[in-house]
């Protein structure tokens, strides 16, 4: 009764996909694992990896966290584009589109060979069906119609305010489908890699209830693997899918889910899993001093950055030389050794070293404790003493461990820097927070999909996730149109100069990029992970070899 | 008359868990933090205030308390529990009758820890009082109950599992029978194992000395038999009373060793409720937890009366 | 004595009776008080128990006064230090000394369980002695409210009870800081404790309170108060008298228990991220920090987590020696 296993389901799916795959290999049409796999394959080509229980999500439109959509999401289903080992954004289930002159009409060509995991093909009218499920404000999908937006109707629909179908997608036929946008978005191909456009299979949706998940009796998985059980909280079993186009050679994907890194570490110790990954402390203790694992210690630097805001509209960070003082009073790089144990790396900039976008040069808020205390000096305050009240923020759910001890240092080094007592306050939620009087805030901002204007996006005018209340009419100017032109060098040059007037007025101070730390068993082999969280060779060539 | 005295006693809980409903939903909707909020704001969503209005709008937090009130009672009679923000909007219905029987093994098989050691330990101390034994025994069970379960369980995890390695795999849950319960359960029952051996040994030596047991041995009578025959029927009371309450803290007081083992249990969902805002989750753990304490407590208080006539009376 | 009329010759035997019994009884009492001291000398667990807390006692008045350094003092070049000579218990993940971190947790430890069992015993106390006395429905509603209480799961109840009330004295906080200009109402720290008392007081006085009701309804229809009540004593003169000494007993012993039991409470609130906030020093707190790299730095855990253990150790010792000093029937 708790134990959610479906196996009477899964043995009629599993014969009928292997009594068509055996069919259709017969005819040489389908290359099987058996063709491709290396010299030295294991028998039982199966992975376990530990992951999060909290992670897990099967449905793609409530996938919203990147763990969730890395470790989980990418693995089960997939859209019309995707974003490869490289991080380019790559076709996927739509093979090619064209544009139209003006920049806003896509016609996407789908693949005709698609199919989902149980056989159905999928078409242009199954996206159709999906995004208007994703979109369906019943659905409460809450992200959905914010990555659609520039679609014509898909925002509106999803906040309820029309109860029309957006007209703005449509399925020409079954294997054309055109998408018409407000106004040009030359980076609307990579939003189609977001999950939350993700392919379901609509007719299957449309039967769930509450009490009758869809996602624990689904069979239609448009990814690389499908489930084939889940026990909640406790394992996840994933099986290959016959008809994805890159025929993994992994059979099975089994995922140990735990409440915690260390019990992760545990299983990974007692060899019940192939693949774990790290929390902090245990990656400090293997990258720097242990090291009986460090063999098989990754390290991935990761797009995600976190930032020290200053809230301009809350005095006294309406001062730009009092935002300099503050940001230049922060030693990074013994906050990065000390406290966050080199595990990430230092941002000077709002863009991540692997993208076009990114340029190196000098930091252009340095530390530098002299230039610090000038700044403030020359600030309409004068000194420490004449400034207000100022609070920073740490979340409450969370308040112990390394955000509080990082807020902590932080504290200290304005305090000894600049001679200011900053007052740590605990405000539980995000919208209160920003509803509050804190001033200071450690936020973090994750890349959605490989393009500059995610990376700035949180520093527009009207952004609700603007939390340095940072507002530049020139700078807006600068990202729209560097997202409307189809020029892509003009497009670069136009992000890096609104990079320019965000740091040199302080907007913010760049922090760090975080990393992902795993464990690898040897004899695992080929694995890859990105910047994005994602495991893409799990899809193709990860394979197991023989102990 | 008893069944008079059990109706009473039955009834007399209905207001108690109106009351509860009406405290948990109070506070939780008033003060310990916007579910809606909470979980827009892990999303990148946070901060589109129109989306939280909205959400909140349509799950109908904008109502008068009274009308909210009414309404979730109502919907909880018939078997709408609501579904979870925080757990992939899954029935909390669903949720809470799968996690329940989990606690419930675990225990159980505590509980069979309880009264396997903790009642011999306890006769044990009261018929060798004052002695070496006795201290032993009284000092072992107030250390157990010292150590907060949350130090105590990762130290046993690494030690047991890795460094001795004479428990293979600890972690997770494969039902009552595996090894893996022998851990959880165990450390599970070191709280009330104190509380046990006291009253058994407070029990049993109040009847040890009762001078019709004196009587008895001076005479000459079988120290075993007096034992065994007097002191289990007089001593049962008391440990009774502790079972009723026992039962319920072995449902749902095993937050901290269900987190650390890993076990799909009743503690979990309550953790994750509180800890996340997640409001028809957090009410329908506190609901049904209640409803265990109030149905031990009524129990016990029947019981009690059934081997005290006096009760029913009072 | 006046000789007269029967009824006053009546009340003049009873007064009589009544003050012959209680002189009697507080002679009694005096020997039980005296038989109880001396048993307990005689139990060496509860001797050493009582040490330990007068150690604990101790540091949480003068520790830290005489801690070498401050307890938010930073060093981040010198963190998670194992013992040493200048740090005798190591340093933390901040580099600040553990040792006075400690001393300053058991001052948090010793304030929280006070203020708690004090606010928690006093009103359960108090609406016990009202429930048992009262012949009308107060009595009754009390005894509902209790039932109300303790139908939730203590923990459960501790959590909810925090993070509902932490909003509301935040802001009252605020609103008292934006009307005095009292730097006191700035303190986020005193916002925790007072957040923290309050959530545990909520949870703990219902038991004292059921407690002192039941010992309470028993000495109600006993020898003495039936006497006195005749004689015509005031109900406060009958508590203050003659109830309230023999319900001591018991309640002493409760509250000894009940320290460590708000000891152990307060540091599973901090163990789950809601009682005393960093860099306020607790040691549930000072565990939680420490749980996830407990396998590299053990002392960071072992000496907040042992050091809790035995003060409540010593607590619960202690309550049990009073327990077997001050009950009558168990004397040999």
């Amino acid at each position: 009764m708790f134990d959610q296993t479906v196996d009477r389901r899964t043995l009629l799916r599993v014969s009928a996909a292997s009594a068509a795959t055996t069919a259709i290999a017969g005819l040489g049409l389908v290359a099987t694992a058996q063709d491709t796999a290396p010299e030295g394959a294991a028998e039982d080509q199966t992975l376990r990896i530990a992951a999060l229980a909290d992670a897990v999500q099967l449905d793609p439109h409530f996938s919203y966290g990147r763990s969730t959509t890395g470790t989980f999401t990418n693995v089960m289903w997939a859209g019309l584009t995707k974003v490869n080992a490289d991080l380019e954004v790559v076709p996927d289930i739509a093979l090619s589109w064209d544009l139209s002159e003006d920049g806003l009409l896509y016609t996407f060509h789908i693949d005709p060979e698609r199919k989902f995991s149980d056989g159905t093909p999928i078409t242009a009218h199954t996206v159709v069906g999906a995004w208007n499920r994703s979109l369906n404000p019943e659905t409460q999908s809450l992200v959905a119609g914010s990555y659609l937006r520039d679609v014509i109707g898909a925002a509106d629909y999803w906040r309820g305010e029309s109860t029309e179908l957006p007209t703005g997608f449509r399925a020409i036929d079954d294997l054309t489908l055109e998408v018409e946008l407000f106004h040009p978005r030359n980076y609307f191909h990579k939003i189609l890699s977001h999950p939350s456009t993700f392919i379901i299979n609509p007719d299957e949706v449309a039967t769930h209830t509450p009490d009758d998940p869809w996602t624990l009796r689904a069979v239609s998985f448009s990814g690389p693997f499908a489930v084939e059980s889940y026990q909640d909280r406790q394992l996840l079993t994933l099986v290959r899918n016959e008809y994805y186009p890159t025929n993994p050679t992994l059979q099975h994907i089994v995922y140990r889910l735990a409440d915690d890194v260390q019990t992760q570490f545990l299983l990974y110790q007692n060899d019940e899993v192939d693949i774990t990954p790290l929390g902090i402390a245990d990656a400090d203790n293997v990258k720097n001093q242990d090291p009986t694992y460090r063999e098989e210690f990754v390290e991935q630097p990761i797009w995600w950055l976190d930032n020290l805001y200053m809230r301009q509209e809350l005095a006294p960070f309406d001062d730009v030389n009092v935002r300099k003082a503050f940001a230049m009073s922060i030693d990074k790089a013994t906050i990065l050794t000390a406290v966050e144990r080199d595990l990430y790396t230092n941002m000077d900039g709002i863009f991540h070293p692997e993208m076009d976008v990114y340029e190196s040069g000098e930091p252009v808020l340095a530390f530098d404790p002299d230039d610090a205390r000038a700044a403030l000096e020359a600030s309409s305050y004068g000194s420490a003493d004449a400034l207000p009240n100022i609070a920073f923020w740490v979340t409450g759910t969370e308040a112990t461990g390394t955000e509080a001890t990082r807020a902590a240092a932080m504290q200290e080094m304005w305090r000894q820097n600049l001679g200011v007592n900053v007052e740590i306050r605990v405000v539980p939620t995000y919208e209160e927070m920003l509803e509050s009087d804190v001033q200071l805030v450690i936020g973090s901002e994750g890349i959605q999909y490989p393009d500059g204007s995610t990376a700035v996006g949180y520093l527009l005018c009207d952004s609700p996730a603007n939390i340095a209340q940072f507002c530049d009419e020139d700078f807006d100017a600068l990202v729209a149109e560097a997202g409307m032109t189809q020029d892509e060098a003009l497009a670069i040059d136009l992000y890096r100069q609104a990079q320019a007037i965000a740091l040199d007025s302080a907007a913010l101070l760049p922090l760090w990029r975080r990393a992902n730390h795993y464990l690898v068993k040897p004899h695992v082999q080929n694995f890859v992970t990105t910047a994005m969280y994602t495991m893409p060779s799990l899809a193709d060539t990860l394979y197991i070899s023989e102990a | 008359m008893l069944a008079k005295y059990a109706a009473r006693r039955i009834l007399l809980t209905i207001p108690v868990i109106l009351a509860v409903i009406a405290l948990t939903y109070g506070m939780a909707l008033y003060g310990a933090g916007d579910p809606v909020a909470t979980l827009v704001g892990q999303t990148e969503a946070r901060g589109d205030v129109e989306l939280i209005e909205r959400l909140r709008s349509e799950h109908g937090y904008d109502r008068p308390f009274v009308v909210q009130y009414a309404d979730y009672v109502r919907k909880f009679v018939s078997g709408d529990w609501g579904t979870s923000f925080q757990l992939q909007n899954q029935s909390v219905r669903i949720l809470i009758t799968n996690a329940l029987p989990v606690s419930f093994q675990l225990g159980l098989v505590a509980l069979v820890f309880l009264v396997g050691f903790g009642i011999p330990m306890g006769i044990l101390a009261a018929v060798k009082r004052d002695t070496w034994i006795d201290r032993a025994i009284v000092s072992t069970s107030v250390l157990a109950d010292s150590i907060p379960s949350f130090v105590l369980a990762p130290v046993l995890l690494v030690i047991l599992v890795l460094k001795i390695g004479v428990i293979e795999s600890a972690v997770g849950w494969d039902g009552m029978f595996s090894q893996k319960v022998l851990l959880p359960a165990f450390i599970l029952a070191l709280g009330p194992m104190l509380i046990i051996v006291r009253q058994t040994r407070y029990a049993v030596g109040e009847v040890l000395q009762q001078d019709y047991i004196r009587t008895a041995r001076a005479k000459g009578l079988g120290g075993r038999h007096i034992v065994f025959g007097h002191v289990m029927k007089n001593s049962l009371q008391p440990v009774l009373t502790l079972s009723g309450l026992i039962a319920a803290y072995l449902v749902t007081g095993s937050i901290f060793i269900e987190r650390i083992f890993g076990i799909p249990g009743f503690g979990y969902l309550v953790v994750t409720a509180l800890q996340r805002n997640d409001l028809p989750l957090l009410m329908g753990t506190t609901i049904v937890a209640g409803v265990i304490v109030l149905v031990a407590n009524v129990v016990v208080d029947i019981s009690y009366a059934i081997l005290d006539p006096r009760v029913r009376f009072g | 004595m006046r000789a007269g009329h029967p009824h006053e010759k009546t009340a003049e035997t009873s007064k009589s009776l009544a003050s012959a019994l209680e002189s009697n009884r507080l002679v009694q009492q005096r020997s039980l008080w005296r038989d109880a001291w001396d048993s307990a000398i005689r139990n060496p667990f509860a001797i050493a128990g009582g040490m330990i807390v007068i150690v604990f006692l101790g540091a949480a008045a003068i520790g830290p006064a005489i801690s070498p350094y401050g307890y938010t003092e930073q060093n981040l070049l010198n963190i998670e230090q194992s013992p040493s000579w200048s740090h005798w218990l190591g340093t933390d993940e901040l580099g600040r000394d553990f040792l006075s971190r400690i001393l300053y947790g058991a001052r948090t430890a010793f304030l929280v369980a006070t203020m708690v069992t004090l606010v928690g015993g006093t009103l359960g106390v108090l609406f016990g002695s009202v429930a048992a006395m009262s012949e009308g429905w107060v009595g009754g509603l009390i005894m509902r409210l209790t039932d109300v209480v303790m139908a939730f799961p203590t923990l459960l109840l501790a959590v909810f009870a925090n993070k509902t009330l932490r909003p509301a004295v935040q802001n009252q906080f605020n609103d008292l800081y934006e009307l005095t200009g009292l730097e006191l109402f700035r303190s986020r720290l005193l916002g925790d404790y007072l957040v923290v008392f309050g959530a545990l007081a909520l949870v703990s006085w219902p038991g004292m309170t059921r407690l002192v009701r039941g010992q309470v309804l028993s000495l109600k229809h006993s020898e003495f108060v039936e006497a006195a009540r005749a004689s015509g004593a005031g109900t406060l003169w009958i508590i203050s008298r003659h109830i309230f000494p023999n319900v001591l007993g018991p309640v002493i012993v409760s509250l000894t228990v009940g320290f460590g039991g708000a000891m152990l409470l307060e540091s599973g609130l901090s163990y789950l991220g809601v009682g005393i906030q960093p860099p306020g020093a607790s040691w549930g707190a000072m565990i939680n920090e420490n749980l996830d790299k407990w396998r590299y730095t053990p002392h960071l855990i072992l000496v907040p987590g042992g050091v809790l253990a035995v003060v409540i150790f010593a607590f619960n010792f202690l309550g049990d020696g009073l327990n077997d000093a001050l009950n009558p029937r168990r004397r040999r």
